[in-house]
């Protein structure tokens, strides 16, 4: 059998008031099989006579502890867990002892319980009534002795022995337990004192608190008296016996209701017939209560109060209408126990209590609206107020509830501006302060799984392992609150308009556009214009492919006073070299590109040749990659009548890597860069011709074929400083430039300084013309020397006639302009 | 002539007759066999770079290196060679920065001590009291004239030249920059000079490319009589 309360919060009924029912329901009398689910714990258990010697585990199983409030909660555990178990066992609100007061009250008025009876303690009630019954029922029971002459003498001896062999049953409650462990816990109350609660029920009588109680720190100004439990309280622990040794054993005899009696004396129907007896008032136990209480409402709740004044007179005014503020007595507990302050009571506070108590609890079962009225139950002070408290939250709701729509319909509106209308309309309705603006509220993620969703999420989640597995509304377990990367979804979703949806939308068409290509628009020549490059270009071809078809060499080369004197310079260089370094090997770096092939083997092939006949070792270097192939085919292609053979007449030390750095290496340590080696296995520098060659001055001249002027400025800069012996700065070994006719305007400075950087300069086919009739050995300056000029005369030609022919046009163009045509 | 040849060398004088013939053919403008004889050369050039690199550099190096002498390069080696990924080009930085960090330092220096030095103190001899006494006391007064009036023109070329890439000027507002007047006056000097010289460029430049011309076409002859 379990207990089913209410699952809803809004439905569920505060302990006081169950206490107001129970004495209801106990005048009533009436019990059913449907009352069980909603009846109060004590009145269950009191209904259930098999359960009394051994409840079972189902019958004990609601722990109310958690619905207590925290100020109550704290109270409790200040005096730590000496307090006895059994109390725990019930509903601990009872504690709200200035309460306790109108509940007796209202039973004096409904005809229940009278004051003095009434104990302090639902769960010592309870445990009389359970003790009573199982006195009459299972008087033979050895556990139960005690409990028998409880039924018997209407109090308990207050050292009667409690025999521990009959609680050692496995199936012995909690609460039980907590009763035999009574003796033992009245030296732990030595410890911690008396529970404040418990020094009221003492009695404001210094000297009738037993030794154990010496040290308590009762406060002196408790309720004692009247709200003392007069009772026996036969289920009470022995920490009550010696309270009890001060009450009068009469006086709970006088107290006991009409319905005790009827326990005591046997009279108690069985289970079966008690459920039976009270099928309307299962229905709604609230009706039951209105029949108990055959006066109105209001009439019970100021006879309540009335008997509060006198019980209290310490208590300030009407305790309805001054319920919110904490009575004097209550503050003197709060400071002796030193622990919270109560909080204060309102009708908030209460109906808040009524919502958090069933979200402790463990029962499943709900029961219906209309069997819970509250509006029946609470008195009509507490039920203004709550119907006020109502009023005002559904209209917050309403309010919300409107203020969402305002911004689902009205997306373009600043989020400032609705912010200022929200905060409008929360001042109208004269909003709570700690309301959310509407603006901070649309800052707020809309999306995603952000903190707040996180925090949300956990809220409702149930731990499924550890020690807190079952419970729900534990803080986040560390995987929802620890997050070691991104979140799997994004933060928040921007809110985008739709003129940044465009600009969007235009900004991915650049994008596009940016990355599509586009189709080469083909270039349109006008056909006079064609036709005119087709006739210059078959003129300039006629004009060189004559003298080459007809292998014409008639053209007189320049001559030679007239010639460069950096062309000249060349040509003393070689006599000089040939005098006083005959067979001096020459550097010769072919540092040109493919197409210049032609031009640079026309101006040096006589320069070359002139090396060659006077016995000069050539060494072939190149900074590009395809320099010494260049250079083959230069001997090959020039020098072939000559037939030098590879190795033998002259070196190719083939590519410098690293170009302006491997130049620079090159005129430091020339044997280093041309780590060579001849087949036998020797150095290509301990053979001659370049046995005696450890640097590159010590060449007899060094000669660079380029197309490029950087080429040519990269050696005069790395190379050219090194060949200056510092013995002899005035002969430096000569450094010869063989260039293409591009280059020639931009080397001549080299020459042209001083002193010379450069010693000789031939440049293009002219300068290999002058040189071969310097020589007077024909060469490839003579076979092409022809076509040359003829080319240029044709090019002459060309640019006169063009020249003349915009000439006369513009002549005639302006002409026309003067006549005014 | 090519009938004397090896067939290896006749089968090249082929392939090099059509692709001059193709390059010959852009005269008619640009065109797709143009296009196939150059992406042939690019082709063709940086494999035959590669050749000569790995044949006259790296082999001959490491062939006359000890084992210990070849950690260094070939750390050098394996750096530079991560820059073919580029999840690991980054170890290929401080190479690359080794290479152009001593690029630069060379050519700076190069350029600092072999041209811009030597070359200012040639420009400045002209107008050296030494030679100017040496050509007075041998009564060559032309040669005096002429050391000046060369020196001269070397001057002012060089400094008009220089101050026509003087780009700076005055804001004034609401209307368009405009250099000084001075400073606009010796800059059209130096562009008179800037052009002499990219003529005189563009004219070395026309009669390499004649000179070409005529060897290609002497070639084209000597190809097409080589059969007859």
């Amino acid at each position: 059998m379990s207990f089913d309360l209410p699952s809803d919060p809004e439905e569920e009924i505060p302990d006081w008031l169950q206490n107001l029912q129970g004495g209801s329901d106990a005048d009533a009398g009436g019990f059913s099989e449907e009352s069980e689910e909603e009846a109060p714990d004590w009145l269950s258990d009191a209904g259930q006579p098999e359960d009394m010697g051994a409840p079972s585990g189902d019958s004990l199983e609601p722990d109310d502890d958690e619905k207590l409030p925290d100020w109550l909660s704290n109270i409790r555990d200040s005096e730590g867990g000496q307090e006895p178990a059994a109390p725990s066992e019930t509903d601990d609100d009872n504690n709200v002892d200035w309460l306790e007061g109108v509940r007796e009250q209202h039973r004096q008025d409904t005809g229940s319980l009278e004051l003095e009876q009434q104990p302090e303690e639902s769960d010592d009630f309870m445990g009389r009534i359970q003790e009573l019954q199982a006195a009459d029922q299972t008087a033979e029971d050895d556990t139960d002795d005690w409990l028998s002459g409880l039924a018997t003498d209407g109090a308990v001896q207050p050292d009667s022995p409690i025999p521990a062999a009959s609680f050692d049953d496995a199936d012995t409650p909690d609460w039980l337990s907590g009763v035999a462990g009574e003796e033992p816990a009245a030296a732990s109350f030595d410890e911690t004192g008396t529970p404040d609660w418990l020094s009221g029920v003492a009695g404001g009588d210094a000297q009738s608190v037993p030794d154990a109680f010496a040290d308590s720190d009762t406060p002196d100004d408790a309720p004692v008296g009247d709200q003392a439990p007069a009772d026996d309280a036969g289920g009470a622990a022995d920490w009550l016996t010696g309270l009890q040794a001060d009450v009068p054993e009469e006086e709970p005899a006088a107290d006991v209701p009409d319905w005790l009696d009827r326990i005591k004396t046997g009279q108690l129907p069985p289970l079966d017939d008690l459920e039976e007896e009270t099928p309307a008032a299962d229905d709604d136990w609230s009706a039951s209560l209105q029949q108990a209480a055959p006066g109105d409402a209001e009439s019970a709740a100021e006879s309540a109060a009335e008997t509060v004044d006198d019980a209290f007179p310490d208590l300030p005014g009407d305790p309805g209408a001054e319920i919110g503020q904490v009575p004097s007595w209550l503050a003197d507990m709060e400071s002796d126990s030193g622990q919270k302050a109560p909080p204060v009571m309102t009708t908030g506070s209460l109906l808040d209590d009524i919502e958090e108590l069933p979200s402790a609890t463990v029962f499943t079962n709900e029961i219906d609206e209309d069997d819970f009225d509250l509006d029946l139950d609470l008195p009509d002070w507490l039920s203004d107020a709550a119907a006020e408290e109502e009023k005002e939250r559904q209209r917050q709701q309403q309010l919300r509830a409107e203020q969402q729509e305002a911004e689902l319909d009205e997306p373009e509106i600043p989020a400032t501006l609705a912010g200022e209308a929200a905060a409008s309309v929360a001042d109208e309705v004269d909003l709570a302060p700690a309301e959310l603006p509407s603006w901070l509220q649309a800052m707020r993620p809309t999306d995603g799984s952000g903190d707040t969703g996180q925090l949300g999420k956990a809220s409702g989640q149930e731990e499924t392992i550890g020690p807190l597995a079952g419970l729900r509304n534990v803080l986040p377990a560390e995987p929802d609150i620890v997050h070691f990367g991104k979140p799997p979804t994004p933060v928040a979703a921007l809110m985008i308009s739709d003129a940044q949806r465009g600009h969007i939308q235009i900004l991915e068409e650049l994008i596009e556009m940016e990355a599509a290509a586009r189709p080469v628009a083909r270039r349109l020549v006008a056909l006079p214009q064609q036709v005119m490059r087709w006739v210059i270009a078959a003129l300039l071809y006629l004009a060189v492919l004559a003298p080459l078809f007809f292998e014409s060499q008639d053209v007189a080369f320049p001559l030679l006073s007239s010639a460069p004197p950096e062309m000249q310079a060349v040509q003393e260089l070689v006599n000089t070299l040939h005098q006083q370094q005959p067979g001096a090997p020459v550097l010769l770096a072919f540092d040109y590109q493919p197409a210049f092939a032609a031009e640079m083997q026309a101006a040096g092939a006589s320069l070359i040749d002139h090396l060659i006949l006077n016995k000069h070792p050539l060494v072939l270097v190149s900074t590009k990659p395809t320099g010494p192939g260049l250079a083959d085919y230069f001997l090959r292609s020039t020098q072939n009548q000559h037939a030098y053979v590879v190795d033998q007449e002259y070196i190719n030390f083939g590519y410098i890597s690293g170009g302006t750095a491997g130049l620079a290496n090159l005129a430091t340590d020339l044997r280093g860069s041309f780590p060579l080696q001849n087949p036998d296995g020797g150095s290509v520098w301990d053979q001659p011709p370049l046995s005696g060659v450890f640097s590159a001055r010590d060449f007899g001249m060094l000669i660079v074929l380029t197309d490029n002027p950087d080429t040519a400025r990269s050696w005069v800069e790395q190379v050219q400083p090194s060949l200056v012996d510092p013995a002899n700065p005035a002969l430096p070994t000569p450094l010869v430039l063989v260039v293409s006719a591009q280059a020639e305007a931009l080397v001549y400075p080299y020459y042209d300084n001083s002193p010379r950087q450069v010693a000789g300069v031939l440049a293009g086919l002219a300068g290999g013309a002058n040189y071969e009739n310097w020589t007077s050995n024909a060469n490839v300056a003579r076979q092409y020397w022809d076509g040359y000029s003829a080319g240029l005369t044709a090019t002459f030609l060309i640019l006169s006639v063009a020249g003349l022919y915009n000439l006369v046009r513009g002549l005639l163009a302006r002409r026309n302009q003067r006549s005014g045509k | 002539m090519i009938a004397s040849m090896d067939p290896i060398a006749q089968l090249g004088m082929i392939v090099a007759f059509f692709c001059t013939i193709m390059v010959l053919l852009y005269a008619f403008g640009d065109n797709a066999l143009f296009r196939l004889v150059i992406h042939a050369f690019i082709g063709v050039a940086a494999g035959y770079a590669g050749a000569v690199a790995l044949r006259d550099v790296l082999i001959p190096r490491f062939m006359a290196m000890d084992l210990i002498d070849m950690v260094v390069p070939l750390l050098w080696i394996g750096m530079l060679l991560t820059k073919l990924s580029p999840r690991t080009a980054v170890l290929g930085n401080p190479a690359s920065a080794m290479l152009v960090g001593t690029g630069a330092a060379i050519a700076i220096a190069g350029a600092i001590q072999g041209t811009l030095l030597p070359q200012i103190s040639g420009a400045g001899n002209f107008f050296s009291p030494e030679k100017m006494q040496v050509a007075i006391g041998s009564s060559q007064m032309g040669t005096v004239f002429g050391l000046f009036l060369q020196g001269v023109i070397i001057l002012v070329g060089t400094t008009a030249t220089l101050i026509s890439f003087h780009f700076s000027a005055r804001a004034v507002p609401n209307e368009i920059p405009k250099r000084n007047r001075i400073i606009e006056a010796i800059a059209s000097i130096g562009r008179v000079f800037v052009a002499i010289t990219f003529g005189v460029v563009f004219a070395g430049i026309y009669s390499a490319a004649l000179t070409a011309l005529i060897e290609r076409l002497d070639f084209l002859l000597d190809f097409i009589f080589s059969f007859f």
